[in-house]
């Protein structure tokens, strides 16, 4: 092995900084609010901090790809979010490129095999 | 709810705007609660609980700066460089002017040399401490506005090779004349002069007692400065060595003859018995002379230094 642990965390932040965006439209579809989406990120192996994902919950409001809403009833007041349809369009689009890259990648990978 | 969660996100709705802190307010102590309480069930101790979710939520400034958008530097990539020029080109040209016009305004008010050394370290500090401060409060302001600076890079701003050749020749002859003129003018001085006194004698415009010790030195200083001269031609361009080897010529060339003017030891009084008054103030014209043209060669080397690096 020629890198080390901390050498493979950063390139695994730098990875998955774009990933983080897309899971949270992606997850949202369906209704949720901040710990919820934390933890069922964190469930499907999304890894993110708390102190990333609340503040940019609250961005995506502000460009109108997330909608949000108080939700009083509960045992204690949260602010649900919920996709927008310009989120879902974006959501679209982000994942189509994912895909695309992905498919990139995995080519490049098989080229390189024999070498 | 404890004490130790209010203390956290009252430090984090400080640096953020009146109209959102309520509801950042509500949603972050929301989503402690919902963390701490997903604790509890897993059987951990509250007091422990809640100092674990408000460790990871980390340093509350950073986080606010995350619900405001507000960037945690200083001046960003887009202009970190273009600050980094200009506070480098604003150094090099102005310390050394400043320093200068202060020492002679030192020496006219009679101060003498340690009084004048002391005073241009604590001016230098100063200077160097407004312009870098000033400098960067203009680049953190022009960083957070929108506006276009006009400080795009652009090709035309590389500076050239420093190849040999960027000193011509034809100055580097220009200056070896005009210092071997200067050095040859002074030694004449003393046996020809255009005044003569009552008995015939010549009275020669520059004090005898300057040929004790301080016209040879300067003579001296004139010569280093003729090899300097040949050495910056043999390399070819200016490089920070020789920069600041021009800086020490210059400085025991200037200050030193600017002092014997302020203190009215270079020219022969008995010279100015026989003129007319206005003369007198020719050192200040010679004064001002110096130090504008050394601290513009001075200044002009740095420059050409840092381009060249």
């Amino acid at each position: 092995m020629t890198y080390d642990e901390a050498q493979l965390e950063t390139h695994l932040k730098e990875l998955r900084r774009g990933s983080v965006l897309l899971a949270c439209l992606l997850v949202l579809r369906k209704p949720g609010y901040g710990y919820g989406l934390l933890e069922r990120l964190e469930g499907v192996g999304v890894e993110v901090d708390a102190n990333t994902l609340y503040p940019m919950l609250r961005r995506l409001e502000k460009q109108g790809l997330l909608a949000s809403e108080w939700d009083t009833d509960g045992a204690r007041p949260r602010k649900y979010y919920a996709t927008s349809e310009d989120g879902m369009a974006l959501a679209a689009e982000l994942m189509s490129s994912w895909l695309a890259m992905t498919r990139t990648l995995e080519q490049l990978n098989q080229e390189n095999r024999d070498e | 709810m404890s004490e130790l969660t209010d203390r956290y996100v009252g430090a984090t709705l400080r640096t953020i705007p009146e109209k959102q802190r309520d509801d950042i307010e509500a949603e972050l102590r929301a989503s402690i609660d919902d963390a701490v309480e997903a604790r509890l069930e897993e059987g951990e101790d509250a007091e422990a609980a809640e100092r674990e979710v408000l460790g990871a939520l980390g340093d509350p400034d950073r986080l606010a700066s995350g619900y405001t958008g507000r960037p945690g530097y200083l001046i960003g990539p887009d202009h970190f460089f273009v600050y980094r020029r200009l506070l480098a080109v604003l150094l090099v040209t102005v310390v050394p002017i400043v320093l200068a016009v202060t020492a002679v305004a030192q020496f006219i008010s009679g101060s003498d040399i340690a009084e004048v050394f002391a005073q241009l370290v604590g001016v230098g500090i100063s200077l160097i401490v407004h312009i870098v401060f000033w400098t960067t409060v203009v680049f953190y302001f022009i960083d957070r506005s929108d506006e276009d600076t006009g400080t795009e890079w652009s090709l035309s701003m590389l500076p050239s090779l420093p190849s040999a050749g960027s000193i011509k020749l034809s100055d580097t002859i220009a200056s070896v004349v005009f210092l071997v003129i200067t050095i040859a003018m002074i030694i004449v001085s003393r046996d020809i002069s255009p005044i003569t006194a009552a008995d015939g004698s010549m009275v020669p415009i520059f004090d005898p007692a300057m040929w004790d010790f301080w016209f040879p030195f300067l003579i001296a200083m004139l010569a280093v400065e003729i090899v300097f001269e040949v050495v910056k031609y043999r390399v070819g361009f200016w490089t920070w060595g020789l920069a600041s080897v021009n800086l020490a010529i210059n400085a025991l060339f200037a200050v030193p003859t600017v002092y014997l003017l302020a203190t009215d030891q270079i020219l022969n009084p008995e010279f100015f018995e026989t003129v007319p008054e206005q003369l007198v103030s020719l050192d200040w014209v010679i004064i001002a002379f110096i130090v504008a043209i050394s601290a513009f060669d001075v200044s002009y080397a740095f420059r050409k230094a840092y381009l060249a690096r």
